[in-house]
């Protein structure tokens, strides 16, 4: 006795189904013995497992039996046919019923192909690299007290001299930089270049076709440039540009050494022109900053290092030298330490998020929880076929009884309804992929990001999985149904005393129904706390004011040509210049000492001029502006903030003016002036010290405060006079509203998203509940008939059929709440320093609107059976 | 020649089995295999290659009597063929000749 209960059954029988009956004996024999050793010296647990684990291995050619495929031994073809017959006819007989199935399972699916097509297009980036197994980059991870850790896509351009040239297993090597860009100008024509810096290796490690010029040596000298086909049409025309000059501005003149084809779209380097590093280390001869970039191990701004490894097995050793690499350098540098690790080129796109991309990026996670939501969407609708399915299954009983009792086994019976539930599966895909055509250009405008990574192209292998995802979604739904039906017996079916065995699932589709409603409520609920908070923090009063603020990219517009231009305009009130926004997220920082106190800590700031805090209404506690004609010590001047005054703890306002305070590169700033406190980040984050210089070399952006309400003059002017100052740009010009909510965009395409989702688990559930309602009351019509004859009132009638479902609504609710409620309050929200607070509507709306469209699905169709003459239900008996 | 060509496998089972003399069915030679070399084989791995070496002829096998931990199942002893013991012996001369031919100092300081 005490051997059955531990012994694996399942196994032991799986193992006799496909084991050569000759071999059964001696091997089971075998495996029991040990399995009863196993007990003594393991324990039962282990000694299960361990057997479990002999019986998979046992799944070899040697002690399989051979499973010839015939079909007239397993189903017959006619068979198979009068299946799918069967499977028309029920179609057809119910249609209600059929058709909420097929429109509900293409509604899911067309989001499951979505996200099948959008996820197969991410795996096929890079894949066009012939040596793609042995290309790697060196990544960078970073790790210091202020920030913690994080790593960078970039690694140091020195590292390829200093160190990797040396490594044996490094067949070869690129050096990338993202810096290159800029107006570039022919005899006849001026156009924008954006593209890389690389050696001439690029061509030998990635598969990037020259179409003309020598690979070899396309970008061996300095100021080669290599421009794509399309780049090369637009400079050039018909004209062959090989040998051809191109100036660019404020770097030189280069010569057009080779041609390349265009990147496709799913690569994660992206360029239109290529330029030869050794342009680069020319450069930096004359430029300091540039000379850095190439020799500080510090600098991980733009260089990005790519490798071709002649082995796959000499990645663990080359990783193991570059963390000793590291370390050498990590003893030269102070407060930071600094990790190089190879990444493939493979796992780069989809990948983990790192900083630095050069490319566009997809990060795993966002994937797997693209594919979380379809699974939960296309499970909600396959329960709602495993439900109607059941509840009609009590008129199929005949059927499946005769079936029964003519032969047909318990696996054809299941078959049967399997092909059913296929058949309707695969008519929804046709529909589905009507769907998702029309979802498309939706699902685009969401986001731009979402443009630049998916295609959402139909592959012929693309095709193939929405036909596997079909099938799986056939059997999924069907299976439940399929188990359940074939296991009854045929007589007790043809009985009938058997058909209360059905109602034993009576409390599963009710737990089906809960859960639905439940996940389409917490997805309203979701939505509508997105709302609000965006709403929050677009509205927020951020403590500066920017209403009517015209941000324009100077975009290197000479800065006083600007001023005297754009000051023409009469529509202009004020023109400011900074170096950033403030409250977008983006910030800059200094470490910032106060000798009196030792420590230094992080402070962010922005670039303004004289005009800023004017122009921005920031008020002035105490001490003064930037003054425009004082230049000689202007560098070194700063206005703080008031929260700078507490964290430095420099008294009162006016104390504070005239201190001077230091940064550990040896400047000094001196206190100016002390402004009230205003929101320069995003609202996740706490008010900090912040200060704002006076710095003209930094500033990228013109505000220009508007003061005519007659926007669509002003800005006609402004365009006009954007023209004059800057002709290689387009005039960028966003007004700050605009601006900040951009910054929140996160919640937009969130928004979206769940919106999309929202939609479809409502119209989901609700065609659930309306089939299960149907089904229900029908089936009860007699129950009502008689009842209506001894004089039942309609009102009770739509009552008693009615109050199952609305006591689910209510589960459903209570559920959803005690959900939503704690995860916002208590998980989510707090992570935001500014949160709108959630009152009773954001969790009211959605409990009202989905109890108002239940209540109308049941009542609509109660109604009917309790209105129905009870003539007609009882008049067939 | 081919034919009685060992895999290193091979040669260890058919070791395994004559040193187990009379003792030689399934389970013990995977416990043996198990315990003596210290390496996991699944006992469907150990039946491909005794069925190959039975194909071979190098083994031979009977079945055996029932014990109660089988449930009741017989059991199949194996015996090593005078072609096995050949086969076996001819992979030591080799190994053995292989051996003389590697030069003294090569194993010094190992």
């Amino acid at each position: 006795m005490e051997k059955k209960k531990i012994f694996p059954v399942h196994f032991e029988s799986f193992f006799r189904w496909f084991c050569k009956p000759t071999l059964f004996e001696e091997l089971q024999g075998d495996l029991e013995e040990q399995f009863i050793l196993d007990i003594k010296s393991k324990g039962k647990r282990k000694a299960a497992w361990a057997y479990r684990k002999e019986v998979i291995l046992m799944l070899r050619p040697s002690v399989m039996r051979n499973f010839k495929l015939n079909l007239y031994q397993l189903n017959s073809m006619p068979m198979l046919f009068n299946y799918i017959k069967t499977a028309v006819r029920n179609i057809r007989k119910g249609m209600l019923f059929s058709g909420i199935n097929i429109v509900g399972l293409s509604l899911s699916m067309a989001v499951g192909l979505l996200v099948i097509s959008g996820i197969s297009y991410q795996f096929t980036f890079d894949q066009f690299h012939q040596k793609k197994e042995q290309i790697y980059r060196v990544i960078t991870e970073v790790n210091d007290s202020y920030f913690g850790s994080r790593t960078y896509a970039t690694a140091p351009a020195i590292l390829a001299s200093d160190f990797l040239n040396d490594q044996e297993s490094i067949d070869k090597l690129v050096r990338i930089s993202s810096g290159f860009g800029g107006k570039a100008k022919t005899e006849s024509k001026a156009l924008l270049l954006d593209g890389i810096y690389a050696d001439k290796e690029f061509f030998d490690i990635f598969s990037f076709q020259l179409l003309e010029g020598d690979a070899s040596n396309a970008l061996d000298n300095p100021f080669s440039i290599v421009l794509t086909k399309e780049m090369e049409s637009r400079f050039f025309d018909q004209e062959s540009a090989i040998g051809k000059a191109i100036e660019i501005e404020d770097i030189g003149f280069f010569q057009v050494t080779g041609i390349v084809e265009d990147p496709p779209v799913n690569s994660h380097l992206r360029f239109n022109s290529l330029v030869s590093f050794s342009t680069l280390e020319a450069l930096a001869l004359s430029n300091e900053s540039q000379n850095d970039a190439l020799n500080s191990f510090e600098n991980l701004n733009y260089g990005y290092i790519y490798l071709l490894v002649n082995d796959q097995s000499s990645v663990q050793g080359l990783e193991n030298s570059l963390s000793v690499k590291s370390s050498i350098v990590n003893n030269q540098v102070k407060n930071k330490t600094y990790a190089y690790q190879l990444q493939a080129l493979t796992d780069i796109v989809p990948g983990k998020a790192l900083n630095n991309q050069i490319g566009p990026e997809m990060e795993t996670l966002v994937l797997i929880i693209f594919s979380i939501l379809a699974g939960v969407i296309i499970f909600s609708t396959c329960f709602n076929y495993t439900n109607l399915s059941l509840a009609r299954a009590l008129g199929r009983t005949k059927e499946i009884a005769v079936r029964k009792a003519l032969g047909g086994s318990r696996f054809q019976v299941f078959l049967q309804f399997i092909v059913e539930a296929v058949v309707i599966a695969l008519l929804a895909l046709f529909v589905a992929i009507l769907f998702s055509e029309a979802l498309k250009p939706y699902i685009f405008s969401i986001d731009v990001a979402i443009r630049d990574t998916f295609s959402f192209k139909i592959t012929m292998s693309v095709a193939l999985y929405f036909l596997l995802f079909a099938v799986i979604v056939g059997v999924i739904a069907g299976f439940l149904p399929a188990i359940i039906l074939s296991k009854q017996s045929a007589l007790k079916l043809l009985k009938g005393a058997d058909q209360f065995r059905f109602l034993r699932f009576i409390n599963l589709r009710k737990g089906l129904i809960i859960f639905q409603f439940t996940l389409s409520l917490i997805c309203i609920i979701v939505a509508s706390v997105l709302v609000k908070q965006f709403q929050f923090s677009v509205d927020f009063d951020m403590g500066f004011d920017r209403e009517q603020v015209l941000n324009i990219k100077l975009n290197g517009a000479d800065q006083q040509i600007f001023r005297d231009e754009f000051s023409r305009i009469p529509e202009v009130k004020r023109i400011s210049m900074s170096s950033g926004y403030l409250g977008v997220g983006a910030r800059s920082k200094y470490w910032i000492q106060n000798p009196a106190l030792g420590d230094s800590m992080v402070v962010d700031y922005l670039s303004v001029d004289h005009n800023y805090l004017i122009n921005h209404n920031i008020p002035l506690l105490a001490g003064k502006n930037f003054d425009e004609f004082d230049s000689e010590s202007r560098d070194e001047l700063i206005i703080i903030n008031e929260e700078f005054l507490k964290e430095f703890q420099l008294g009162m306002p006016l104390d504070a003016i005239g201190n001077v305070l230091t940064t550990p590169g040896n400047t000094t700033f001196r206190i100016i002036g002390v402004t009230s406190n205003f929101n320069y980040d995003r609202l996740r984050n706490p008010i900090k010290s912040f200060f704002f210089t006076y710095q003209p070399e930094y500033f990228q952006y013109a505000n220009l405060k508007m003061n005519s309400p007659d926007i669509i003059s002003g800005m006609e002017k402004v365009e006009t006079s954007w023209e004059k100052v800057n002709q290689v740009y387009e005039l960028d010009a966003v007004f700050y509203d605009d601006r900040v909510e951009e910054a929140y965009s996160f919640y937009k395409i969130a928004l979206g998203i769940i919106g999309f989702v929202t939609l479809l688990t409502v119209l989901i559930a609700c065609m659930g509940l309306l089939g299960i309602v149907v089904y229900t009351s029908k089936s009860r019509s007699k129950e009502v008939a008689i009842r209506k004859v001894l004089g039942a009132e309609e009102k009770g009638l739509v009552y008693l059929l009615s109050k199952n479902f609305i006591g689910m609504m209510i589960w459903a609710t209570l559920v959803s709440v005690s959900i939503t409620f704690p995860l916002f309050n208590f998980l989510v929200l707090p992570n935001e320093a500014y949160k709108a607070d959630l009152g009773f509507w954001e969790f009211g709306f959605g409990v009202i609107l989905i109890g108002s469209l239940g209540l109308i699905t049941i009542i609509s169709q109660t109604l009917r059976v309790a209105r129905a003459n009870p003539v007609d239900s009882i008049h067939k008996e | 020649m081919k034919e009685t060509n060992l895999g290193e496998f091979q040669e260890i089972i058919l070791l395994i089995i004559l040193s187990l003399d009379n003792n030689s069915y399934g389970a013990e030679i995977q416990r043996e295999i198990n315990t003596e070399l210290d390496r996991s084989i699944s006992r469907g791995a150990l039946h491909t290659a005794l069925t190959r070496l039975e194909e071979k002829g190098f083994l031979s096998s009977e079945i055996g009597g029932a014990t109660k931990e089988r449930g009741g199942r017989r059991k199949k002893f194996f015996t090593v063929t005078n072609a096995g013991k050949e086969a076996l012996k001819e992979a030591k001369q080799l190994r053995d000749h292989l051996w003389k031919q590697i030069p003294d100092l090569t194993f010094k300081n190992i």
